[in-house]
């Protein structure tokens, strides 16, 4: 163990080495700042480039490119509310409104902390217990992935914001949307209308693209220009207020999202979700969520960050990838001739840890670049935003266009702007309807395999323990929050009438003295 | 002064926004009833997720209609609708941001003393001048995208930005000019000769 | 790279097609508008009637990087810069519709001899499903690379022995096989055993390599047929085993390959390739293909080939040319005998 930590860190800290992972995580952090390109696109585009290197380098500088763009894309999710990919969809929400109140730096600030704090524990859980984990993610079969996308699914109660069912409503369209394209089971192609575009389904990157981004755009011309926010220096930095407001969601964001990550496919987008619903119920300022609360940063991006850590857990111990940025990381190493698999950590020791270790000097770089640009970075909002969109617009459309280099991805991003646009006018929420959109796909996968393998009968879900427990689990997410509700009520209405009561018996003191 | 009408402009636009939504159910429901609900043996087949979907969108959808239309929906309880209803009516300060919440620290002092009233925002455009704004930008985009093949990604996208900049913001042609020829510069840059992305050239050929 | 598309008028009318395609949602406009303007745009097809390409050649690779074919295009690339070191090869991903967005984009490129494809199964699967409005004889054949089996996988702790064992387990029991998709290699092979035998296996839907193994792991399935390339990690950690492989020969080039029979071996007379390759778009000149044949020709002899081939467990069987065009017909014939029948 402590000699594989020392192989390790020998070999990622050999000068080239440090360099290209310096390097991938500068450009990585770039390539998440532009829209529309996310880690999966970063680390894909990029490939070729590190072709050259040496296998072990290249792998370093991708797995830069992986955690840097996802870093990246924080920034624009907070700056500008656009999302470099669907794990970051959630900081918008109230690390945006924390922008708009001039609190962009303390926002960007705790997201490199959390993300910090994130990666830091799960390359410790990573290192010390990769094997039994990925043995715990074999055991999620169809039933149990079937289960926890139901659990996934139930979040949305967290996100709908005033209105149930609007939020509902918006989920099944996200739902609806993923059902486009050749079906898993049969290959029936579905509402693509002879298409071929159509037929590998409506790309959700795009999507975002237009929802956010373009939508965003739309929505501030039509609402009037944003002064620039002017905020002081002072106002740019994080507080320590805000850090210990943050530490417990860290924390909580961390470990759940490590949960999340080792689960092939699941991965960050529902461990992002998730984290930012638990938190928003267990939070005392859970009310404030969505108008701007600190920890709707911290708990997502904690567990976000964590979630693909974790995603190497069966990536290096099954050669099984986790998700779709280490799918193409996986690939990279077969580019490289090497077998993943589980006899990596054995036959190439040094390539394993020399990766993994450079996970830690790659993070350190992140957070020792990151904290004191986070201001820097909130300069851009002082910025009028009629000089921004355009740039803005510009970049989407080139970072759409270069997903798949093709014009169809471009079409996807203006239509869907101009739907973001009448969802922001007309208050429908977005969250819901990603989410729907990023697990759809793997909810009818996970319901077709199970109603498969239980010939016909899903029912085989409630005789799984593990499924049961998670089915149990979405069961509570879905009655517990009209219960705390209902208690809360309860408690808030006497704490309330007690709070009279005193207040009422000082007056009366004051009005005696 | 402006609050019945935007609320009224609001609500029909939420009531076309249900509406669509209840024919897209409806659609989805009636063509994946086509593809099949099960296989053999009650598998679940192509159809089943899209129709229930599709059925389910319909009936909250429909619900809202119906609901909107008896105009039990507009304003939301503490909606942005609503908000945005307020912004269009009110001084500016709050009109500049979507979200400027009571609470939040956002120097609004200094932005309250710019405005006027009518809800115009810093750069004294009406709810009006920017409605228009909002479709020159939009119809300008498309036209861009459409352009493409004839002046390639990068020529076409240079025009984008430069007529948004000089016509729509009112920037000089010069600042304009250059500033966007910046932007297409670092996309170049960026994408094309770094990122090596095979950029549509056009049939002029301008920067491939 | 400017200065190369201006040389090729025809290459830049590419996107407008494009554009214009999404919007009316048809390729044959897309096939129909770029004949059009095919034939002439072979700049470099000069009187004496020779051809080498100038600037760069674009190889398009259907699928995203890092997969599969995304590995084959980028080795091909590799070796025809070794086979004629004046050439220089960009590899380019155009994914989508399981590479119907890709095949259609070469189909635009009808008689560009500048643009490659790098090919598999999905050039006969595609056409076959209805969906797409092309097929194997729009493209001009070049090279096919080799062939990529599958092997018969079953868990470690697994009662069986050999394919013959499953099969007759399948006579009285219920047996589930994880496929990668109904036009997968797997679900081909599974087929052809069915109809071989007369058994049926329980289809359980995933969607790649990876999520069959791990539902084999984790005891989802009881079978699963993949690639040597992709469960040979599982392979040799001893987590899995192989019963049989679906191939002509056994592999005997590869070591720690060569014990699995053939399930011809064992009496299942079942083998079926996916095949790796390298297309030209249609209606290029003669000498361009002549070109390019030579030159792949002269790259299957590389070192670059071999470790290419090695890497992914493939069985170097090549045919170049109109041979390639022989092997796609018959391939195509018995696909479409499984895919319909």
């Amino acid at each position: 163990m402590l000699d594989n930590l020392v192989l390790g860190f020998s070999t990622a800290l050999t000068p080239e080495n440090l360099l290209w992972c310096f390097v991938g995580v500068l450009i990585g952090t770039v390539v998440g700042v532009l829209p529309g390109l996310g880690s999966t696109t970063g680390v894909a585009v990029l490939l070729p480039l590190t072709l050259s290197l040496e296998p072990v380098t290249g792998l370093i500088m991708l797995a830069g490119i992986y955690y840097g763009s996802q870093y990246g894309g924080t920034i624009t999710s907070v700056l500008i509310s656009t999302p470099g990919e669907a794990s970051s969809v959630v900081t918008t929400l109230d690390g945006y409104q924390m922008a708009r109140q001039g609190r962009a730096g303390a926002a960007l600030a705790i997201s490199a902390i959390g993300s910090f704090v994130a990666a830091i524990i799960s390359l410790g859980l990573l290192v010390a217990l990769a094997p039994p984990f990925a043995r715990f993610a074999l055991d999620f079969g169809p039933p149990e992935m079937l289960a926890v996308m139901i659990l996934g699914l139930a979040t949305i109660v967290s996100f709908a914001g005033d209105n149930r069912a609007l939020g509902l409503l918006m989920a099944l369209t996200g739902l609806l949307i993923s059902t486009v394209g050749v079906e898993p089971g049969s290959g029936t192609s579905r509402f693509t209308f002879h298409s071929i575009y159509l037929l590998g389904g409506v790309p959700f990157v795009e999507v975002m693209i237009g929802l956010f981004a373009v939508g965003e755009v739309l929505y501030q011309i039509r609402e009037g220009a944003a002064a620039p926010i002017r905020a002081g220096f002072r106002e740019l930095l994080i507080s320590k207020a805000d850090l210990k407001r943050s530490a417990a969601p860290i924390l909580r964001g961390s470990f759940l999202g490590f949960l999340f990550g080792i689960l092939p496919g699941a991965g960050s987008t529902l461990a992002s979700f998730m984290a930012y619903g638990i938190e928003k119920r267990v939070s005392k300022r859970g009310h404030e969520f969505g108008t701007g609360a600190i920890e709707g940063v911290a708990a997502p991006e904690s567990a976000n960050n964590a979630a693909a850590n974790a995603n190497f857990v069966p990536t290096l111990t099954l050669g099984i990838p986790g998700g779709a940025t280490t799918a193409v990381l996986l690939g990279a190493f077969m580019i490289n001739g090497i077998q993943p698999g589980p006899l990596l950590f054995d036959e190439q020791p040094a390539l394993v840890w020399g990766l993994l270790a450079s996970f830690f000097i790659g993070n350190v770089i992140l957070l020792v670049l990151n904290l004191p640009l986070a201001p820097v970075f909130a300069q851009i909002l002082r910025v009028p935003y009629g000089y921004m969109y355009p740039m803005i617009l510009l970049t989407s459309l080139v970072g759409a266009y270069s997903i798949s280099n093709s014009m169809y991805s471009v079409w996807v991003v203006l239509i869907f702007g101009i739907i973001g646009y009448f969802m922001k006018r007309l208050d429908l929420p977005m969250a819901p309807l990603v989410l729907g959109l990023v697990l759809g796909p793997l909810f009818e996968k996970a319901l077709v395999q199970t109603s498969a393998i239980g010939d016909g009968n899903i029912g085989i879900v409630f005789t799984r323990p593990l499924a049961l427990a998670v089915m149990a689990l979405a069961i509570i997410q879905i009655v517990a929050p009209s219960l705390m509700a209902r208690l809360l009520r309860r408690r808030n209405s006497s704490r309330a009438r007690k709070a009279d009561q005193a207040a009422e018996d000082k007056t009366e003191e004051h009005s005696h003295g | 002064m402006t609050e019945p009408s935007a609320k009224r402009g609001i609500a029909v636009e939420q009531a076309v926004v249900y509406g669509l939504l209840t024919a897209l159910g409806l659609f989805a429901f009636v063509v994946a009833l086509g593809y099949g609900l099960f296989l053999d043996e009650f598998r679940v087949g192509p159809g089943l997720v899209p129709a229930v979907v599709g059925g389910l969108i319909t009936l909250i959808a429909g619900w809202e209609l119906v609901a909107t239309l008896r105009g039990q929906r507009t304003p939301h309880d503490k909606g942005l609708a609503e908000i945005v209803a307020a912004a269009a009516e009110a001084p500016p300060g709050g009109v500049s941001s979507d979200d400027d919440l009571p609470g939040g620290t956002l120097p609004s002092g200094e932005q309250a003393g710019e405005g006027t009233s009518d809800g115009v925002d810093i750069f004294g455009r009406t709810a009006a001048m920017r409605g228009r704004q909002l479709v020159i930008v939009f119809v300008a985009l498309t036209v861009s995208v459409l352009l493409v093949p004839l002046l390639g990604f990068l020529g076409s996208f240079f025009l984008l930005s430069l007529f948004i900049s000089a016509a729509v913001e009112r920037r000089s042609w010069i600042s304009a000019t250059i500033v966007s020829f910046a932007a297409v510069a670092v996309i170049y840059l960026v994408f094309v000769v770094f990122l090596r992305v095979p950029l549509p050239a056009g049939l002029i050929g301008i920067g491939g | 790279m400017s200065a190369h598309i201006r040389l090729h008028p025809c290459k830049e009318g590419v996107p407008l097609k494009r554009t214009r395609s999404t919007v009316l949602a048809t390729t044959s406009i897309l096939a129909l508008s770029l004949a059009a303007c095919g034939g002439g745009a072979d700049s470099a097809d000069d009187s004496s009637g020779s051809f080498t390409p100038r600037g760069d050649v674009t190889m398009i690779v259907p699928f995203g990087a890092g997969g599969g074919s995304d590995r084959a295009g980028r080795a091909t690339a590799t070796m025809i810069e070794a086979a004629d070191k004046d050439a220089s090869v960009n590899v380019e991903n155009r994914e989508g519709g399981s590479g119907a967005v890709g095949y259609s984009t070469f189909l635009g490129k009808n008689g560009d001899a500048q643009t490659l494809l790098a090919t598999e199964t999905a050039l006969l699967a595609l056409p076959l499903s209805g969906e797409v409005e092309f097929d194997y004889t729009d493209f001009t054949p070049i090279m096919k690379l080799g062939d990529d089996y599958t092997l018969m996988i079953v868990p470690a702790d697994s009662p069986y022995e050999t394919c013959t064992d499953v099969v007759d387990a399948a006579e009285n029991e219920r047996i589930t096989a994880g496929i990668s998709g109904i036009t997968g290699l797997d679900n081909i092979v599974f087929t052809l055993t069915e109809q071989e035998t007369g058994v049926e296996f329980d289809r359980v839907p995933f969607e790649s390599g990876g999520e069959l193994t791990a539902a084999l792991l984790g005891g989802q399935i009881d079978i699963a047929s993949l690639n040597p390339g992709e469960i040979i990690g599982q392979l040799e950690s001893g987590d899995v085993k192989a019963l049989c492989a679906y191939s002509e020969e056994r592999y005997s080039d590869y070591e720690e390959l060569a014990d699995i029979e053939t399930a011809k071996e064992q009496g299942i007379d079942v083998a079926f390739a996916q095949f790796r390759g390298v297309l030209a778009p249609g209606g290029i000149a003669d000498a361009a293909k002549d070109y390019w044949v030579s030159t792949l020709e002269k790259a299957v002899g590389t070192d670059e080939y071999k470790t290419y081939i090695e890497d992914n467990y493939l069985q170097a069987n090549t045919a170049s040319g109109d041979d390639f065009t022989e092997y796609l017909k018959g391939n195509n014939e018995l696909l479409k005998q499984v895919l319909e029948g």
